[in-house]
């Protein structure tokens, strides 16, 4: 992490803008390398790679959630079935029974195990998508707009350096045309 | 300005954000801190700059709350109401033929809830893309003075 991180751009607290499966300390490792590599100068300019970053995140987050999204071995939470499926079971239940089955403790399901690159899951795929089309576009949206917004904080980045390095540029000196 | 858009203003991911933060942000920007002159009677560049702060820390509130939401995919007061209904019938179950059928169609309406969490999820994109325009023009605009 560069000396000089803490003092200007980076957020006091970037879990804020971190999910629970992301770690700030990897936020920092990468703020760091982001550093070195575009070498910002001053304060607008790291804020400026600090949002990069973010969209960076931001983008890896979107793959990652629309993955978890069209995996077909995942169940689709139903609270509302459930529920109105376990009133009916304790409604046909015989009183000690019910009192039974409160006692008994329930396994957690085994976590299934996605096979990898097997092209027999693309129509499980495929209809997972259909089930759940609005939430799929919601995110490839987002995907799209956090691409958008990295395309122009970079744009934005390099206009401030260049214009920070034509400032550097002492001004042409004027020669007599005599002398020549 | 609507209610409903004056309320969103005043308590959602687009109110006001606290002082403390645009002076944060104020000072960052200046690299000191400010002055009450400064404050009171702003120069151009000053005010550029104030500008930019406010909308730094909108962006930041704006991110925060989009990132929130990010992981949201059901609707929590819908939930709550699940979860009373399924406490008061567990508690008496109903005999009324018709109540119980209400409340069976209650469960039913679980595409609502997700419904809302995805509209809440795609009111927060717009804020941050808005929050994002506007701290790019207040940008634009302070680069003028430096």
């Amino acid at each position: 992490m560069p000396d000089d991180a803490n003092k200007f751009s980076r957020l006091p607290n970037p879990s804020r803008m971190l999910l629970a499966d992301e770690c700030p300390e990897h936020h920092d490792e990468l703020l760091s390398e982001y550093y070195e590599d575009l070498k910002p100068v001053g304060v607008l300019e790291r804020r400026q790679v600090e949002l990069i970053l973010r969209c960076d995140i931001d983008i890896d987050r979107q793959l990652r959630i629309i993955a978890h999204h069209l995996n077909p071995l995942q169940e689709i939470e139903n609270r509302g079935a459930e529920m109105a499926a376990e009133w009916h079971r304790q409604a046909l239940m015989h009183p000690n029974a019910i009192h039974d089955s409160d006692e008994e403790e329930v396994a957690p399901p085994e976590a299934q195990v996605l096979p990898v690159g097997d092209p027999r899951l693309t129509p499980l795929i495929a209809s997972r998508y259909a089930q759940r089309r609005d939430l799929m576009s919601i995110h490839q949206r987002e995907l799209t707009s956090a691409e958008r917004r990295r395309r122009q904080a970079i744009e934005m980045l390099f206009k401030m350096q260049d214009r920070r390095r034509g400032r550097e540029v002492p001004d042409a000196e004027v020669v007599d045309v005599k002398d020549v | 300005m609507s209610r409903g858009a004056a309320n969103a203003h005043r308590h959602g991911a687009q109110a006001q954000p606290p002082q403390a933060e645009i002076y944060r942000h104020l000072s960052r920007i200046l690299g000191r801190r400010p002055t009450q002159f400064d404050l009171l009677e702003p120069q151009p560049d000053i005010a550029a700059a104030l500008h930019l702060a406010d909308c730094e820390a909108r962006l930041d509130r704006a991110h925060a709350h989009y990132v929130k939401m990010q992981a949201v995919d059901r609707h929590r007061e819908f939930d709550h109401l699940q979860d009373q209904l399924d406490d008061m019938v567990f508690f008496n179950w109903i005999t009324d033929p018709f109540k119980r059928e209400a409340a069976q169609r209650i469960m039913r309406l679980e595409r609502y809830s997700a419904h809302y969490a995805n509209y809440e999820k795609r009111l927060a994109g717009r804020y941050l893309r808005e929050a994002q325009s506007k701290r790019d023009r207040a940008l634009i605009e302070y680069m003028g003075y430096v």
